[in-house]
């Protein structure tokens, strides 16, 4: 077995966790005293827990810092299906077990639902961090009808489900040259730290540890209705982008700005020099703004 | 008779064969909190062999580990079962009756008809979400014990289907690609989508199940 690699800045937690929610365990990893001002923090798809490794030690400084693996991801169990409400519902059930209100911070799909998370369980929250999590694009207008896409969708996740492991790689590095072709904008030897943690080696090779059934959903579900349900936000929310364009992300600025104009109480900040994975690529920018912002 | 396993991933579907025979066959798709034992005698009058399915988390099916209900969740287990099938005409009631006209209009190949009628879960989550609807679509520990207490049956977490959106003009492209499609109407009111489908021209059956069943026989 492969030692883990270390990264600059990345500290080990100092405490682990564990919630089971509906029959799911959650893990999370945490750092700073535990007596301090929780911090929860939520991954985007297919990331996990570690993408914190640098950013959560550095607000560790003031806050109690808290890092979920979401179900299906890093050492998350697996279910049996997967989908939007059901990660809400881990991300409560965890911010329950903490005991007092927590700032919220999430990246990505992990930003969506922490402001979803929000708008549900406003008693447990304080403020909100959503790190370039404002939904996908509008939907285009497509020449493909509706049941001819959903025909293809239907065989390609039957596949999917029935697939029952990922393809083992050779070496880590295979995984690391995967991740990079996807997200080239990250640095090659965080990427070999963040993948270790995202993968287990067994007699057969390298493998993903996320679940391979887990997948993208097609139904009557809308972007477009994303934005006006923030308008239900009780808290306030810091909303950060990076000022590249990256393979996701950011949206165009006027449908960011339209987007955001529902939020009731919204502060923004572009960082400059960063793509979509802000808090991997500026970890000290990102926590200083966070330091500043969390702070009363 | 025979039920069949049906699987979906890790899930095991129960299909329940009620009777075997030549010609079309029947596929039901039954209400949501309900199951299989919804249909009664009258669907055996259906000439060919008769199958209904329980969905995930309900009848003789399995749960899902984690309580993620939704959408694509129930629609698979239907498109499954039809897979298993081969060609089937479908009956589908309440929430079957949504997932029977979205499968009619995807696989017009195997649907030669579908039937739908009224049943609990016809309405869904309404057209369209409401933006300042804030209520988890999970359930709490408290609607998981109210459940229990209400004495349904199947898995309580099946409460997040309540809030599945049913918009009108996602349904319309399935109501205009399906083949036929028949409504069963008990006088009851009825959600948008079900008015896009009235409105489509589709044939209506104010008798009840077995009326309705009886017009898409004599089509086949």
């Amino acid at each position: 077995m492969e030692r883990a690699p270390e990264h600059p800045g990345a500290r080990p937690p100092e405490r682990t966790r564990k919630v089971v929610s509906a029959g799911i365990e959650i893990h999370c990893i945490e750092w700073g005293d535990p007596e301090a001002q929780p911090v929860v923090m939520s991954h985007g798809m297919w990331d996990h827990a570690r993408s914190f490794a640098v950013l959560g030690p550095l607000l560790a400084e003031r806050f109690c810092v808290l890092a979920v693996d979401q179900r299906g991801h890093g050492d998350s169990g697996w279910a049996d299906a997967y989908g939007w409400p059901a990660d809400l519902h881990d991300l409560v059930n965890v911010m329950r077990s903490v005991g007092r209100p927590v700032h919220l911070v999430g990246h990505s799909k992990g930003g969506g639902q922490v402001t979803d998370a929000a708008r549900i369980a406003p008693e447990l929250v304080r403020k909100l961090v959503n790190i370039d999590g404002f939904g996908p694009p509008s939907e285009p207008e497509g020449d493909v009808p509706f049941p001819e896409l959903m025909a293809d969708f239907l065989d390609a996740r039957h596949r999917r489900v029935e697939r029952a492991a990922w393809r083992p790689y050779a070496s880590l590095d295979g995984l690391v040259e995967r991740r990079l072709a996807q997200n080239p904008r990250l640095d090659r030897r965080w990427l070999r730290f963040f993948t270790w943690h995202a993968a287990r080696q067994d007699s057969s090779g390298w493998h993903w540890k996320h679940d391979p059934t887990m997948g993208h959903f097609l139904g009557p579900f809308l972007p477009d209705w994303i934005a006006p349900s923030w308008a239900a936000l009780r808290v306030p929310m810091l909303a950060v982008v990076g000022s590249e364009p990256d393979t996701w992300g950011p949206l165009p600025e006027p449908l960011l700005s339209e987007r955001l104009s529902y939020v009731p109480d919204l502060e923004r900040v572009t960082v400059p020099g960063a793509g979509h994975f802000v808090h991997m690529e500026k970890p000290a920018e990102t926590a200083r703004l966070l330091l500043d912002w969390l702070s009363d | 008779m025979a039920t069949h396993t049906v699987k979906n991933g890790r899930i095991a579907l129960a299909l329940h064969e009620r009777k075997g025979g030549e010609g079309t066959a029947l596929l039901l798709l039954h209400p949501l909190y309900a199951s299989s034992d919804h249909w009664g005698p009258e669907v055996d009058a259906w000439p060919g062999p008769v199958l209904a399915l329980d969905f995930s988390g309900h009848g003789a099916s399995d749960r899902v580990r984690g309580g993620a209900y939704h959408y694509e969740r129930m629609l698979s287990d239907a498109d499954l079962a039809l897979r298993h099938v081969g060609t089937a005409a479908l009956a589908g009631a309440g929430m079957g009756a949504w997932y029977a006209l979205i499968l009619a209009g995807t696989r017009t190949d195997r649907v030669p008809a579908c039937l739908l009628g009224p049943g609990c879960g016809l309405e869904g989550g309404g057209p369209e979400p409401d933006p300042m609807d804030v209520r988890p679509v999970l359930p709490t520990a408290q609607a998981i014990e109210a459940f229990a207490a209400s004495g349904r049956a199947g898995d309580p977490y099946t409460q997040a289907l309540e809030h599945d959106p049913r918009p009108p003009w996602f349904a319309e492209p399935f109501i205009a690609a399906a083949r036929r499609l028949v409504l069963w109407e008990d006088g009851g009111e009825t959600p948008p989508w079900w008015d896009a489908v009235r409105a489509s021209g589709a044939e209506r059956v104010p008798g009840g199940l077995a009326a309705g069943l009886a017009l898409v026989a004599r089509g086949l």
